[in-house]
């Protein structure tokens, strides 16, 4: 018997106004739920993921319009959270609270969830940075929480 | 009047030599003016894209290894331009590490070399932080050795 996945949906944004798929939210559509509500709330967003320090992307959220590929994006920040733990620990610079890497066309923001996750933030260059860390501290807690439930 | 006009030319052309002689500043000067002027700073350095420390000055009291921050930050800012380009996000600039004590911004410069500071958190926010190395990331960048 196959398992309903139904409830995950992987890398796709939910149009404003579309029906939730599912009619029981479990623990998956709670995580999804909340990276939605966080997407609300920045503007000039790319991509919403959370990832296993693996790479394997547990949610995302795209919203349409963006190209970003969210797998390819949890992968690839995974390397990052990584050498950035590695990095802090070598450097003895205490516990690695997050990373913020800039570029000429966008921003990305990676802060841990425990030991093995961690929640992302890819935005356009020209997204408020004050907005983003904001969102990203505010529900870092609720991700971890929902994501202990999964 | 003519031994006036010959002073001020002599002047000016001292001036030029003068801007000159600033324009050609060392790296390790440059790296050391931007240690004595920022505040919280553990340690700040150019570093090479292979890992090798070009100039690194680390203030009396700080116990920053300069090998292991030029080693391991090279790693990190090779890891940022491959994520920015595989991501289409354009050209790596810069990536901050913020860690319970310290901020570790890395910021790169040129294809080959890149701009590292460490700085306190109790001495310094992160708004200045980011505005310290996009400062000084200029002049840096003036005193680099161009290879032609």
């Amino acid at each position: 018997m196959m398992a309903d996945l139904s409830r995950f949906t992987w890398g796709k944004g939910r149009k404003k106004g579309e029906p939730e798929k599912g009619g029981e939210m479990g623990a998956g559509g709670n995580l999804n739920s909340i990276l939605e509500e966080m997407a609300g709330q920045v503007d000039g967003l790319l991509c919403i993921a959370v990832a296993g320090s693996d790479g394997v992307a547990i949610s995302s959220y795209v919203p349409s319009g963006s190209m970003l590929n969210a797998e390819l994006a949890a992968a690839q920040l995974a390397a990052i959270f990584r050498i950035s733990r590695t990095s802090a620990d070598k450097l003895k610079a205490g516990d690695f609270e997050d990373n913020l890497l800039t570029s000429t066309e966008g921003q990305v923001l990676i802060r841990p969830l425990g030991q093995e996750s961690y929640l992302a933030i890819v935005t356009t260059k020209d997204a408020p940075l004050g907005i983003v860390r904001l969102v990203i501290k505010s529900y870092a807690s609720r991700v971890e929480q929902a994501l202990g439930r999964v | 009047m003519a031994a006036e006009e010959d002073n001020e030319e002599m002047e000016e052309t001292e001036e030029i030599e003068e801007t000159e002689e600033t324009e050609k500043r060392s790296i390790g000067d440059v790296v050391k003016e931007v240690a004595s002027t920022t505040e919280g700073l553990l340690g700040v350095g150019v570093m090479d894209m292979e890992g090798v420390p070009v100039a690194v000055v680390t203030p009396p009291g700080a116990t920053l290894n300069a090998e292991l921050a030029a080693a391991q930050l090279a790693v990190v800012v090779r890891l940022c331009s491959l994520t920015a380009d595989k991501l289409k996000l354009g050209d790596f600039d810069e990536n901050l590490i913020t860690t319970a004590s310290k901020y570790i911004l890395t910021k790169a410069l040129t294809s080959d070399f890149y701009l590292a500071m460490i700085l306190s958190k109790e001495s310094t926010t992160l708004g200045m932080a980011r505005l310290v190395v996009r400062e000084h990331a200029a002049q840096v960048y003036q005193a680099l050795p161009k290879f032609e």
